[in-house]
């Protein structure tokens, strides 16, 4: 899968923003080994040097480890990957918010058309 | 790695050279058969334009051979796919060597069809005793065996040509450094160095002249004494040696100081 | 030590500056940008570092060796022109490849070449320029180089193939290797790019990190770029 990149901040910021969601959102399973450098390089279409750059940055996080020789894991620390998702939620939360606000709609309203919309979507 | 670019060397040589190989002998031996016919007018006229071709077909191969040794030195060494020559892990000394074995194989096989076209029309048995009284007169004029004297002819006949080949190549070398006209530059190089090399031989001659008055009777009698064109043959073969060793280390000394393709 | 150093190098033609004074090292195992507008001075920094022209002052050094067998082994180059012999067939071309480089994975190449389609069997002369480019980006990219030298791999062609050159020269490089890439078409490349240098009428502009620039500017090298060299 090829991803879009936005050419105006550093790729592996934007790559272990990527991979920080595919964690959180179980795609990378817990404690699942992940595939090496060069390959999830190639799938994701960036250069290796900048893809070893994101993982050492999500290293740094503890979403992921690496265990000597085999490679690295997603961690399998849950209670991480939950606080994770909060603060990606809030994030999400907040930019919604914000947008909403921009456009002179208040906090309250702004609930509303989630529950009227997110229902129709089929988010629940 | 020298046998590989050879290979390669030779293959594109060759490619145009086999044909008119093929073409000429085949060609050779038609005029032959036809001739050994009764000739009625019909025969006479196939024969004659048989007898064209071949002779067309044999100056065809030797400039041929000529023009496919320099069309590939320019080739190789300076257009296009000198992107590809000198990139290769090779060193200049071994793709300029290659190309000047190809020049002496190409020259050495296309002589020898020339000569074996020549005796496959011409060869029965009056123009073969006319050939052999005139080679042995030669040979007793020039006191010496009739094989020598072949042998001497062949080699300075080939020493020749090589040489024309060579100073074209060196005349491309030259030419080549400037950054305009290259082509030009490099015919009047090629023929500049091929003419001061023919003058500084006859400077030579002169000078063993001015030693030795036999030979100084080419510059100044009709008549020349066979000791002196004797002495001169085995002179010219030396000079021809020498002189293609030099052009040879000029070209190689050149090309290893780096080139500016375009 | 550096892959590639160059000191003090200078290249005239005709008395004509083209290259001015250049400083340069390159690192191993970076994918280099080598950005410039045409006439630049781009292609003639990377025919010196191929031997294919010789400098006027200063030099080049790769491995700490200028230009020679060696470093000509470990140096994968795609020029910008065609330098195939267009009257060779592919397979033909294939092996003189193995025949010369030692480094050359002839079944990488056939590989390559079968997921594009292309008879081996065919004439160089007889394949269109966009595929006769292919064949060459293959050729190169088959082989395990150190080094890979590819002069305006994207020049004149449509975005599809533009993906397909960067595709496959990302999932070609061997591990380790450097890859310096030479183009004026900043924005469909930056993306790869660890390093990137710009050079502008025969000097050395700015060298600096990719995304170090990005995070500084806070905005694209292709932007930058174009904010450098505003006419």
């Amino acid at each position: 899968m090829a991803y879009i990149f936005d050419n105006e901040r550093p790729i592996y910021i934007q790559l272990v923003e990527i991979i920080r969601i595919q964690i959180v959102s179980g795609k990378f399973q817990k404690g699942q080994k992940i595939p090496s450098v060069r390959e999830l390089a190639l799938t994701m279409k960036v250069n290796p040097n900048t893809m070893q750059k994101a993982l050492a940055e999500l290293e740094n996080e503890k979403l992921i480890y690496t265990e000597r020789t085999n490679g690295k894991y997603v961690t399998e620390d849950e209670s991480l990957v939950e606080k994770v998702k909060k603060e990606l939620a809030k994030e999400k939360v907040n930019n919604y918010l914000n947008s909403m606000n921009d456009i002179g709609i208040s906090y309250d309203e702004a609930i509303k058309y989630l529950q009227e919309l997110g229902g129709k979507n089929g988010i629940s | 790695m020298l046998k590989k670019l050879l290979k390669y060397d030779l293959e594109w040589c060759y490619k145009p050279l086999i044909v008119f190989y093929i073409l000429a002998i085949f060609f050779a031996i038609i005029t032959r058969v036809i001739e050994s016919f009764e000739q009625t007018l019909i025969l006479v006229i196939i024969d004659k334009i048989c007898s064209g071709i071949t002779i067309a077909m044999m100056i065809n191969i030797l400039i041929n051979c000529f023009m496919r040794n320099w069309a590939r030195f320019i080739k190789n060494i300076y257009k296009d796919e000198s992107y590809l020559t000198h990139t290769l892990p090779v060193t200049k000394n071994k793709i300029y060597l290659s190309k000047v074995l190809t020049a002496i194989i190409t020259l050495l096989t296309s002589s020898i069809v020339i000569v074996s076209c020549v005796a496959i029309v011409c060869l029965n048995e009056n123009s073969w005793s006319l050939l052999k009284t005139s080679l042995e007169n030669s040979a007793i004029f020039l006191n010496c065996s009739i094989s020598s004297l072949i042998i001497v002819l062949v080699i300075t006949v080939f020493f020749e040509f090589l040489f024309i080949i060579m100073s074209g190549i060196l005349g491309i070398i030259i030419g080549h450094k400037s950054n305009n006209l290259k082509i030009v530059k490099s015919i009047i190089c090629g023929l500049g160095i091929y003419m001061a090399f023919s003058i500084i031989s006859l400077l030579i001659i002169y000078i063993a002249g001015l030693l030795n008055s036999d030979i100084m009777s080419v510059f100044n009698n009709i008549v020349v004494s066979s000791t002196a064109l004797k002495s001169i043959m085995i002179m010219g073969i030396f000079i021809y040696a020498i002189y293609i060793c030099i052009v040879y280390f000029i070209g190689n000394k050149l090309l290893n100081k780096g080139v500016n393709v375009d | 030590m550096e892959l590639v150093k160059c000191n003090n190098l200078c290249k005239e033609f005709d008395n004509k500056q083209v290259l001015n004074n250049i400083n340069l090292s390159l690192p191993k195992g970076k994918i280099i940008g080598l950005l410039g507008k045409n006439g630049m001075g781009k292609t003639t920094l990377i025919k010196l570092m191929n031997d294919l022209l010789t400098p006027t002052s200063g030099e080049v050094l790769i491995n700490g060796e200028k230009p020679s067998v060696n470093s000509k082994k470990i140096i994968s180059y795609l020029p910008e022109r065609t330098y195939l012999d267009k009257g060779m067939r592919v397979s033909q071309i294939l092996t003189l490849f193995e025949d010369f480089y030692e480094n050359f994975n002839k079944e990488k190449a056939i590989k390559l070449l079968n997921d594009l389609d292309l008879d081996i069997n065919s004439r160089v002369s007889k394949m269109s320029k966009g595929m006769q480019e292919k064949l060459q980006l293959i050729l190169v990219m088959s082989r395990d180089a150190e080094l890979y030298i590819l002069d305006e791999p994207l020049g004149g062609v449509d975005p599809a193939t533009r993906d397909y050159i960067l595709d496959t020269i990302l999932s070609n490089f061997s591990e380790g290797a450097s890859v310096i890439i030479s183009t004026h078409l900043i924005s469909d490349i930056e993306r790869i790019l660890d390093e990137v240098i710009f050079i502008d009428k025969g000097n050395i502009i700015l060298t600096s990190s990719a995304d170090e620039l990005r995070a500084k500017e806070n905005s694209s090298i292709d932007e930058i770029f174009r904010r450098c060299f505003k006419c």
